[in-house]
């Protein structure tokens, strides 16, 4: 076969490989854009870019080997910076805004794909309120290159996509009570959908909730609560500020086994007086759960300790919430003798197979 | 003592390293970020193509070179980035009337991605009026007639194949046509006859003309031989994910929910697969089902914002049907996304839909596009 004839055989292969592909699946990987107002007035623009497109519209591979290592990455800084400042022009209100490198905080973001993060000062001489940006980021290698924007703190939570060109955005204030009020739906929603959270705390409550009169039973459980908080509420702040991070699968098998021991202690001692205890050591794992959820908002980024502070009531609101809803009904149950023999050993049991299949699952 | 047996757990079954999700701020020198060659040579290709582009981006030996490859490259992955690269290497000839061979080719297939079927077809139609007897250009043509429902037009060009030399690729593009008419006992028999010549075709062929034949098997509900035709296929080579795709809706068919999560595990970060093993970790009560759910929603509710939303509408479709029981609102989806395309698989999703919840208009429309072509696909 002469070259011709190889090369019509080799553009009719390609035409037989995307021809039965087709558009099966369609990921459009965004640059993100995250702008941080802060109180104070100063504003924190990062943005953040996945590896292979800087290295299509900036080049860091400069010895082309196919491998980009941290030496090239960090000689490349500069040109990166220069490269968002050219094609990301900002403006409040009619003034231009200067970005001012923070070469220090930036960095790498490991994954499948990993990314890379730049952040800057973003400095106007005037308030900012109304920002006109035009965007042009990649849009050298991929002339549809669409920007996610997510704008957090001063109550001006948003995000939007943004395609390449001008766009104005009006920042506005919608004040602390609506930029927090979603942390604490947040943290509520995260509870209540956490069906291993509510087990382990339920099966710490039921043999509280037969103690004596309605006050020490109330007092038991109120132990228990601040307990789980005092402890989650440390892991959970360690792990959403980077200062402390565990494996989310590790993290996950044991809040499930957390819910099988507490399930087997109450079937062997279905009147233990253990419960602070046990929600104190097991919530600090519990807590690592939490600062998962968080991160998937995809906000921890940004996270104030104000925000962090409305999550975690969220959290608490949740908890009570169980305790209101829970508490009448296994001390209507617990004025009998049957709720120590029987309840409360059938549902630790029932709690304690979900906890172990769980277990199971998040093992496999 | 519980806090220590906590954490001597945690790290006995460790298998992530820590801050996996950290910043990483400083590093030895010859610390590896990024190593294409361990996902695939034509990356490390691609790569170095973008590199003698960027030198010179108006060489259309380059720019063609790196379109192609890019354009490959999102077909295996579905990364939009390469789709625009792809586009924007061939940005000068774009309006051009009659660009080079292989640009005309290159931008009609760009078109037919990005679902503009008819303009594909009619770019490639007066392509094909130039360059007579090009196979690769005529198979796109009649894919860009048929996905666009002007099968009048597909079953000519599909018929020019045949002139064209190549009679047995005839069968297979009308095979398609006739599934896309719901006429899919047709299909299925006139490639049951010839599975001996499928296995006589080079590899990309075969593969194109089994997942017809697999189609067309789960067309007619015999879901037990698609599902061993997608089996013999996955064990003779890697799947590309549209492949998977099609191989994972004969596994929910089939409701074999334990093999859509093996099969699509590795490719979670893609939306239409999310979709699949969110349905198959809500048909298992699996744990994540809630987290996989949220985030399924949250990509889609971003896509539907982006202007490439409407190369999302099969999967908002699904989604709504499957995820969120909805019917009627993935109705809404569905005749939006056969508005755009009419692939059997846009037909039958319409179809499906509007049979659970009896929607007779949305039935009659079908009916009378189909009935419409009655008596044409006869060769």
């Amino acid at each position: 076969m002469n070259a011709r004839g190889r090369l019509a055989r080799w553009i009719f292969a390609c035409a037989m490989l995307v021809l039965t592909s087709q558009v099966a699946a369609h990921e459009t990987r965004f640059t993100r854009l995250m702008l941080d107002m802060g109180d104070d007035g100063q504003a924190l623009l990062s943005v953040e870019f996945d590896v292979l497109d800087l290295e299509l519209a900036v080049g860091l591979d400069s010895d082309a080997d196919g491998s980009i290592l941290w030496y090239e990455y960090e000689d490349k800084r500069g040109d990166i910076e220069d490269y968002i400042k050219r094609s990301l022009q900002l403006e409040s209100d009619g003034q231009s805004c200067q970005l001012q490198a923070l070469r220090e905080s930036g960095g790498i973001r490991p994954g499948k794909v990993p990314s890379l993060l730049t952040r800057f000062n973003l400095v106007c001489g005037n308030e900012l309120n109304l920002l006109s940006l035009n965007h042009q980021l990649l849009t050298n290698i991929d002339q549809a290159s669409s920007v996610l924007l997510k704008i957090s703190g001063s109550g001006a939570d948003k995000s939007m996509v943004l395609e390449p060109g001008f766009s104005s955005i009006e920042l506005g204030d919608t004040g602390f009570f609506a930029a927090n009020i979603s942390f604490v739906e947040q943290g509520i929603y995260h509870i209540l959908i956490g069906i291993d959270h509510l087990a382990f705390l339920l099966l710490l409550i039921l043999p509280a909730a037969r103690r004596g009169n309605l006050r020490d039973s109330l007092v038991s459980i109120a132990g228990i609560v601040t307990a789980f908080t005092l402890a989650h509420s440390v892991t959970l702040a360690l792990s959403a500020t980077g200062y402390l991070s565990l494996p989310s699968k590790s993290v996950e098998v044991v809040i499930a086994a957390s819910v099988v021991l507490a399930g087997i202690i109450n079937l062997i001692r279905p009147r233990h007086r253990m419960g602070w205890m046990i929600a104190y050591s097991f919530g600090l794992v519990h807590g690592f759960g939490f600062a998962g959820a968080l991160a998937e908002l995809d906000i921890a980024q940004s996270l104030r300790l104000v925000n962090l502070a409305s999550f975690n009531i969220g959290v608490e609101l949740g908890q009570v919430a169980l305790v209101v809803l829970t508490l009448p009904l296994l001390r209507l149950l617990g004025s009998k003798e049957i709720y120590s023999r029987y309840t409360v050993r059938l549902l630790s049991l029932v709690c304690a197979a979900a906890g172990s299949f769980w277990m199971l699952q998040r093992l496999a | 003592m519980v806090t220590v047996f906590a954490l001597m757990l945690i790290f006995y079954f460790s298998e992530e390293k820590q801050a996996e999700t950290g910043l990483l701020r400083s590093a030895s020198a010859f610390t590896p970020i990024y190593q294409a060659a361990e996902y695939s040579q034509d990356l490390v290709a691609l790569l170095a193509a973008q590199r003698v582009f960027n030198a010179n981006p108006s060489n259309p030996k380059t720019a063609i070179k790196l379109s192609r490859l890019s354009l490959q490259m999102y077909q295996s992955n579905g990364n939009a980035r390469f789709l625009g690269a792809a586009k924007s290497a061939l940005q000068p000839w774009w309006d051009v009337s009659e660009p080079p061979l292989e640009i005309w080719l290159t931008r009609g297939r760009l078109l037919q991605t990005e679902h503009y079927f008819e303009t594909a077809a009619q770019d490639l139609s007066r392509l094909n009026s130039s360059h007579p007897g090009n196979i690769e250009a005529l198979l796109l043509e009649t894919d860009a007639w048929r996905r666009a429902g002007r099968i009048n037009p597909a079953k000519k060009t599909c018929i020019a194949l045949a002139f064209a030399g190549r009679p047995d690729l005839t069968l297979f593009c009308t095979a398609e046509i006739l599934l896309s008419l719901g006429e899919s006992k047709k299909a299925e028999a006139i490639l049951g006859n010839r599975l001996d010549d499928i296995r006589s075709l080079g590899l990309g062929e075969q593969a194109w003309a089994w997942s017809i034949y697999a189609d067309s098997l789960l067309a007619i509900g015999e879901l037990d031989q698609a599902e061993r035709i997608w089996d013999s296929i996955a064990q003779s080579r890697e799947l590309l994910l549209s492949y998977k795709l099609s191989y994972a809706d004969v596994l929910i068919a089939l409701s074999r929910w334990q093999q859509v999560t093996e099969l699509l595990a590795a490719d979670a970060d893609k939306t239409a697969a999310l979709l699949r093993l969110s349905l198959a970790a809500k048909n298992t009560a699996a744990v994540d089902y809630e987290t996989m759910r949220e985030r399924l929603a949250a990509r889609l509710e971003v896509a539907a914002e982006s202007a490439a939303a409407h190369l999302y509408l099969r999967e908002q479709a699904l989604y709504a049907f499957w995820i969120e029981e909805d019917s009627k609102s993935a109705l809404e989806f569905a005749l939006l996304n056969w508005e755009k395309q009419k692939g059997w698989e846009d037909v039958e999703l319409v179809l499906t839909i509007a049979r659970s919840i009896d929607d007779t208009a949305a039935l009659e429309q079908i009916q009378q596009w189909r009935e419409s072509f009655a008596g044409t696909t006869a060769l």
